[in-house]
């Protein structure tokens, strides 16, 4: 199947148990397909469980959930070695890290020492126990959502980390006509139970593949670097974004351009998406930050400065 | 979407931070130096201020310095304020106002000639001084002062001794070069320069006004202060003094309307008191004891004299203040009828006292001009004052009245006033001061009715014939509104009378011509006046009507001014308008790859059509949002190619350009600005 | 002394009525300043100058000055009734903002009405809370020596100075751009708060200039929306008290819950004497074989930062730095295992705690935002609440607004507990000379007086004295 297909095929599945939410989708899968992770920051209930769960489905990869508690510990993520008497030997018993999709939920319930263990695996898409390195699985796509209400007992993740997800958005609330759908929808059952999967997963990994051929001309490129640099001496910003930010934006516009059916960028590609993907990015100054300066505030300045391509 | 920034905190915000345009302040220092004669002067300072233009230097004057200029100012202006108020007391004020100019000419010359160009407020203020007000989130007032010292030059240009027109067209040609800087952007001539024409037009008619204004209060003034002091105090008009029928001239106020069968040919005199006794100024009557008579019956018709020659008949009305009061009759009135009155007096002078009710009486009266009731004359008719004795009788001699027969002496009399004496006015806005009777009688030889009609009296009692003094009005003037004769205050009359033949006759030696004088003078809103005591005069008949049915009709005017508003709420109403197309600016160019491409005609078309792309916006989301309507061909297709064209690496082949650039034609064919 | 007391009682009959004035006063100014344009307030100024210099129609032109302007400021206010059109404006405030720190916000002002506008300027407005008649006599003018003899006796600026912190910042108008028929643009407002706590938006005004540039034309939209304020903060460096770290039993948990659940870092073997609820079942059913869990014991510091709220000879501005001082600390660097307790008395004794994954200094800010001085209660409340604490903190931080005996008698009493304490006393300058170290004499390095206006030095000093 083409590239556009597939995509449609997806979102239209998830589409049918999160309602009104499609732009949300469209950044999901993108980010997916471009092989980077999402944090969803976002109050309770607005479906980040299902949405992630849902997108399991429809491409037949395996789902785990991770509760984020304040005593996990890094082994019950990874997994852990466990002697075993009988054969004197030490078995491995592989934690949840090892799926395809990881809905890692209130990640910044636990300690900065369980986090950083998450966010090596997703950096390095494997993980060394006891001095044996094991592989994750292809696709792998870590879901992380993060409460921004409850501050009590939290260790929200500091901004330095914060640039292995490839994006952060949220979902928010819906409009009152499709807060009725939802009502009706999930009447009887809840509709994810019913949702079967549309492609499969090496449909999806031969996507993933496509997303690399998607050209994207050298002015473009100029264009994203300019912005980036940007971030980086504008006023109350302590840290721009990185290298690796510019690189997460050209992924993702270039996997919107395939969705779209297109062959190559265009600016308004990376225009969609270029605040989920930076603003998080961003180390603002404690003073900024009191001053009411804001990490969006800064990229929508740079959008005005930063002459488009036209 | 577009961004505008403030910075958060300038040096500079608010107040007069425009400076005059070039030129502007030299004319308004020319304006002045004209009006107070000071020409010389102002050339001078005009061209140092405008100088500046021209030249380049400046000087760096701190703050300190601009403090000790206006100090300086400040206490020169004080010196020169005690200084001319002691010599000259209240008008050494106005001098210094004329000379204001000179005293800011400093200060402003210093602001034009500094490098910043212009001047904190602290310089002007002690109590902004102390330590800068630089608390935070205080900003620095700074003001520019070449606007508020051209308005003090116009201020002093007006405490000028000329006084002309041209002063206010000056001004209106400095207002309008004053303001044309000032306006906002969005106005242009089209709006503004009317409206600038009509603010003119409605200063000139309000300063006319304003001048009427103050005379009107003045006359209204005295007559209030006439009525209130001698009116009321003297409701049986028992003495009048000379003065007093003077002052009410001043007033145009409608007293009295007369409704009359006929047209009248010559004025009807409507006599309100009689006297006799002529004493310093002051006539009086003798013995004007009042008796009541009695109605007929009905109550509503009351019987003087029972003679049977033809009479006329005349309506009148007129406001009665308190419960009684003195109504003015026609000579020879017999029966006054058509009033339900509780009781109605007369005096053997002929004067009518009216007992009813206070408001609006209206009246009829039926007369025969030619027979007069009064009482017969008394030795009393005959005395000549002994102030006057010398000049009556130096122009009793000279008329030989002595010898004549009564008609002739009095045909005599009125010929001597005719000939020799002049009517003048009563000038409105000044106190009528007296004027002694031997004055008017030998050097003035002009005066108004009350002296023609007491020196009438004087010579006929000098020539031997008995002769009263009457006041009352001159009915003459017909108002075309209401459809009946008008009295107005300052038709307000004195005549004589003089016993001839065994009857009381008048004799008004006032020169015929005094209304038609009063009335020249009248201002122009009298107009108004008019249409407004009328209403009134409409609105107490129907509440007052207990005889006549009122007139039901007359209510409908009030809804007049209802229906206006009413209109005037329906008009305002919301109207469909026409949208304007905006201003344009050109596309933002950065083209790399591509840079040829014939898009960008059509973007500049649609910016001729005033559609702008924002800054930060692409292409394709700046055609989203000005949604153009289905009328124009679609440019989506030819936006796909341009983009191909510009962001594929691969670019585009011979083809594709071929279909975009013929596409790009076609559009622009249809698409004519 | 009798006329004083003479003059005090003429001042309580004057004053009050002066206070109606006043608001009379300055609602007419700030009509004025705001109705009218630059241009405008010129034109009126001469129009009643022309006014009474033409009373006299015979004397002077004056009069025809005054006919001519006249019209002029008629037409400008009739024509400026025409202004139909319709605004809908959206404000985007951020989070916080910092006394005296300059903000931005965007502003979107969208066109509703069918035909282009230009020439628009935005006046936000704050919502000013006219000072009732004991707030005016109980304020102090800050510039006072500025003022001269009539001002200090009337206290109009003094007032002036009321309103204007009571509404908390002053908002100029801006300009704005064509605005094409129903089109929205954004704009950036700076405003620079001059107190603490919440700045109230009332309403957005959008106004249009008459066509001859002096009457401006309103249209005025509810926009209520609140702006929290932080204090103002200086650079401080880490507070280290000297003394030990205190066991905390707990663990991290403590900090996230109420509980008893402690840091579980690995398994081994079973010894004999291990309690049986450290038994890991799991493993005990996989492996045959008891295996007990091991857990970590926390040590961490706590500090309680303890602010003196009761003002009663102190001046007003010195409790503002007292809070200044202790918004400071709160954001000063720490170490990462640290806990801040903020404790501090307002209608009821309040402790928010900060740090380690416990809400952040963002929190202790906004409630150092909200503090106000307690008039209801006495010392000993505060004294109360801090001994009650006493056993868990690892030291105190006292930040005094006054030094007076009843202060001493508990800060010796602190002393002789044991626990290590920093003392710092906020006051006025002069007063500051003056004051006797009292029951920290012995040592010095822990006692420390800022003086209200040098504070930042005296922060600093801090830093220099090496506290081990």
């Amino acid at each position: 199947m083409q590239g556009q297909q597939i995509y449609q095929a997806i979102s239209g599945n998830i589409g049918k148990v999160i309602r009104g939410q499609t732009a949300a989708i469209r950044k999901l899968v993108a980010a997916f397909i471009s092989g980077g992770h999402v944090l969803l920051e976002d109050v309770p209930g607005t479906g980040k469980t299902t949405l992630a769960k849902a997108l399991a489905r429809s491409i037949d990869a395996k789902f785990h959930r991770i509760q984020f508690t304040p005593d996990l510990l890094p082994t019950d993520i990874l997994g852990v070695s466990i002697f075993d008497q009988r054969d004197q030997s030490f078995h491995f018993h592989p934690g949840p890290v090892f799926t395809n999709i990881l809905l890692a939920d209130e990640i910044n319930r636990a300690s900065p020492r369980t986090q950083s263990a998450l966010l090596e695996a997703m950096s390095e898409s494997q993980v060394s126990i006891d001095g044996t390195i094991r592989p994750l699985d292809e696709p792998f796509f870590v879901v992380a959502t993060q409460n921004p209400i409850e501050f009590h007992g939290t260790y929200p993740l500091p901004e330095a980390q914060m640039d292995r997800f490839a994006m952060r958005f949220s979902l928010g609330y819906v409009s009152p006509e499709d807060e009725v759908a939802i009502l009706s929808d999930q009447k009887i059952a809840h509709p994810i139970h019913s949702i079967m999967a549309c492609v499969s997963k090496h449909d999806v990994i031969d996507l993933r593949r496509k997303v690399a051929d998607i050209r994207i001309s050298d002015e473009l490129k100029h264009y994203i670097i300019q912005i980036i640099r940007a971030t980086r001496s504008a006023k109350g910003v302590r840290n721009g974004a990185s290298p690796r930010g510019s690189l997460a934006l050209m992924k993702t516009a270039q996997a919107l351009a395939l969705f779209d059916g297109m062959e190559f960028v265009t600016p308004d590609h990376v225009l969609e998406v270029v605040i989920p993907v930076i603003t998080h990015r961003l180390v603002m100054d404690l003073e900024a930050r009191f001053s009411g300066i804001t990490a969006e505030d800064v990229i929508r300045d740079t959008l005005k400065s930063v002459p488009v391509p036209t | 979407m577009a961004i505008f920034n403030n910075p958060p905190f300038t040096e500079t915000m608010n107040t007069s931070v425009i400076k005059a345009p070039p030129m502007l302040l030299a004319a308004g220092l020319l304006f002045w130096g004209w009006q107070t004669d000071q020409i010389v002067f102002s050339v001078l300072m005009a061209a140092m201020l405008e100088a500046s233009h021209w030249l380049k230097f400046r000087w760096a004057i701190s703050d300190r310095e601009f403090n000790r200029i206006s100090d300086f100012s400040s206490i020169l202006f004080v010196i020169i304020i005690v200084y001319l108020f002691m010599t000259q007391s209240i008008d050494g004020i106005f001098t210094i106002l004329q000379w204001l100019p000179f005293i800011f000419f400093l200060i402003v010359l210093a602001q034009v000639y500094s490098h910043h160009g212009r001047i904190k407020l602290s310089a002007l203020f002690i109590s902004l001084r102390r330590k800068s007000a630089q608390a935070a989130g205080r900003t620095i007032t700074e003001v520019d002062l070449t606007y508020p010292y051209f308005v003090v030059c116009l201020l002093s240009a007006s405490l000028g001794s000329h006084r002309s027109l041209w002063f206010f067209a000056g001004l209106c040609f400095l207002s309008a070069w004053a303001l044309w800087p000032v306006r906002p952007g969005r106005y242009g001539l089209r709006i503004w320069g009317p409206m600038l024409v009509l603010a003119f037009g409605l200063g000139y008619i309000g300063q006319l006004g304003m001048q009427n204004l103050q005379s009107a209060v003045e006359g209204m003034v005295l007559a209030w202060m006439d009525e209130l002091l001698w009116r009321n105090r003297d409701p049986e008009r028992v003495t009048t003094a000379i003065g007093s029928i003077g002052r009410l001239k001043l007033s145009d106020r409608i007293r009295l309307r007369v409704d009359a069968p006929n047209k009248l040919t010559t004025p009807l005199l409507l006599r309100e008191a009689t006297y006799n006794i002529f004493n310093l100024g002051i006539w009086s009557a003798h013995e004007p004891a009042f008796t009541f008579i009695d109605p007929e019956v009905g109550g509503t018709i009351w019987t003087l004299n029972r003679a049977a020659t033809p009479t006329q008949r005349v309506t009148i009305s007129t406001y009665l203040k308190n419960e009684k009061g003195m109504v003015p009759v026609p000579h020879g009135t017999r029966q006054i009828s058509d009033i339900a009155a509780v009781g109605i007096e007369k005096n053997p002078y002929g004067a009518i006292i009216l007992d009813m009710r206070p408001g609006l009486v209206r009246y009829r009266a039926t007369f025969d001009a030619e027979s007069s009731y009064d009482a017969a004359p008394t030795p009393t008719d005959l005395i000549v004052p002994d102030q006057y004795r010398a000049e009556i009788a130096q122009v009793a001699t000279r008329l030989g009245l002595s010898g004549k027969a009564p008609k002739a002496a009095a045909e005599a009399i009125k010929d001597f006033f005719k000939q020799n004496f002049r009517y003048s006015l009563i000038q409105r806005g000044r106190y009528a001061g007296s004027t002694p009777l031997a004055d008017f009688l030998m050097n003035s030889r002009k005066g108004h009715c009350e002296y023609f009609a007491t020196a009438t009296a004087l010579l006929l009692r000098a020539a031997g014939i008995p002769a009263r003094y009457a006041i009352g009005y001159s009915i003459q003037e017909y108002s075309a509104l209401e459809w009946q004769y008008i009295a107005r205050a300052r038709h307000a009359h004195a005549w004589a009378l003089a016993y001839i033949g065994h009857h009381w006759e008048v004799v008004d030696t006032t020169p015929a011509i005094w209304a038609g004088l009063e009335d020249a003078s009248a201002p122009w809103w009298q107009a108004f006046f008019d249409l407004w005591s009328w209403g009134s005069y409409r609105l107490a008949d129907w509440r007052y009507s207990d005889v006549n049915n009122g007139d039901p009709t007359s209510l409908l005017w009030l809804l007049v001014p209802l229906f206006a508003i009413l209109a005037w709420r329906l008009y305002r109403s919301e109207r469909v308008s026409r949208s304007k197309d905006l201003a344009q600016t050109e596309p933002n160019r950065c083209p790399r790859r591509g840079e040829d491409s014939r898009f960008y005609l059509l973007v500049d078309r649609l910016g001729k059509l005033g559609f702008v792309r924002r800054q930060g916006e692409t292409l394709r989301a700046w055609i989203a949002r000005i949604k153009l309507d289905g009328s124009t061909p679609p440019i989506g297709p030819i936006l796909d190619l341009h983009y191909c064209y510009r962001f594929d690496p691969k670019g585009i082949d011979a083809r594709q350009r071929q279909a975009m650039n013929s596409m790009v034609e076609t559009w622009l064919e249809k698409m004519k600005v | 002394m009798r006329d004083d007391s003479r003059a005090r009682s003429a001042r309580a009959i004057i004053r009050p009525f002066l206070l109606r004035n006043f608001g009379l006063v300055y609602r007419l100014s700030q009509w004025i300043r705001r109705r009218f344009t630059p241009a405008g307030m010129l034109v009126l100024g001469g129009l009643v100058a022309a006014g009474v210099f033409g009373i006299d129609t015979r004397r002077t032109l004056a009069f025809q000055i005054f006919a001519l302007l006249f019209s002029l400021l008629v037409l400008s206010i009739v024509t400026a009734m025409t202004f139909r059109s319709r605004f809908r404006v959206h404000r985007l405030l951020p989070e916080f903002g910092t006394v005296n720190q300059p903000l931005t916000y965007r502003v979107i002002v969208e066109n509703l009405s069918h035909r282009p506008q230009a020439s628009l300027r935005l006046l936000e407005e704050l919502r000013t809370r006219l000072p009732a008649y004991n707030e005016f006599k109980a304020a102090r003018d800050p510039s006072k020596e500025r003022r001269n003899w009539f001002d200090r006796y009337v206290g109009y600026p003094r007032w002036l100075e009321l309103v204007h912190r009571n509404r908390g910042a002053a908002i100029q108008p801006i300009d704005l751009d064509v605005l094409a028929p129903r089109e929205a643009i954004e704009a950036r407002i700076g405003l620079t708060p001059v107190r603490r706590g919440y700045l109230e938006f009332s309403r957005s005004v959008i106004a249009r200039p008459d066509p001859f540039g002096l009457f401006n034309a309103f249209y005025a939209t509810e926009n209520v929306q609140s702006l929290l304020v932080l204090p103002k903060r200086y650079s401080a460096p880490p507070i280290q008290l000297p003394g030990k770290r205190a066991y905390q039993h707990g663990g991290i948990s403590l900090t996230v819950s109420v509980g008893d659940s402690q840091e579980f870092t690995s398994l081994r073997d079973y010894r004999p004497g291990d309690p049986l609820r450290r038994i890991h079942w799991r493993s005990y059913a996989k492996l045959g074989q008891p295996i007990v869990k091991e857990y970590q014991d926390e040590f961490f510091v706590r500090y309680g930062l303890v602010l003196d709220t009761f003002l009663q000879e102190a001046h007003e501005e010195v409790f503002e730095e007292a809070v200044s001082v202790a918004a400071s600390i709160a954001c000063a660097g720490r170490s990462q295992d640290s806990l801040l307790d903020l404790m501090f008395i307002g209608t009821d004794a309040h402790l928010f705690s900060s740090g380690r994954g416990l809400g952040g200094t963002d929190h202790m800010l906004e409630v150092l935002a909200c503090v106000r001085p307690c008039r209801e209660k006495s010392f000993s409340a505060l004294r109360q609440l801090v001994f009650k604490h006493a056993t868990k903190a690892s030291g105190f931080i006292f930040i005094l607004i006054n030094w007076d005996w009843e202060r001493q008698e508990f800060i010796r009493q602190i002393r002789l507990a044991g626990l290590p304490i920093l003392v710092l006393i906020v006051a006025q300058s002069n007063d500051a000379e003056t004051l006797d170290p009292g029951p920290m004499r012995q040592v010095p390095e822990q006692f420390c007086v800022l003086e209200v206006g040098k504070i930042e030095e005296g922060l600093g000093h801090l830093q220099q004295s090496p506290i081990h």
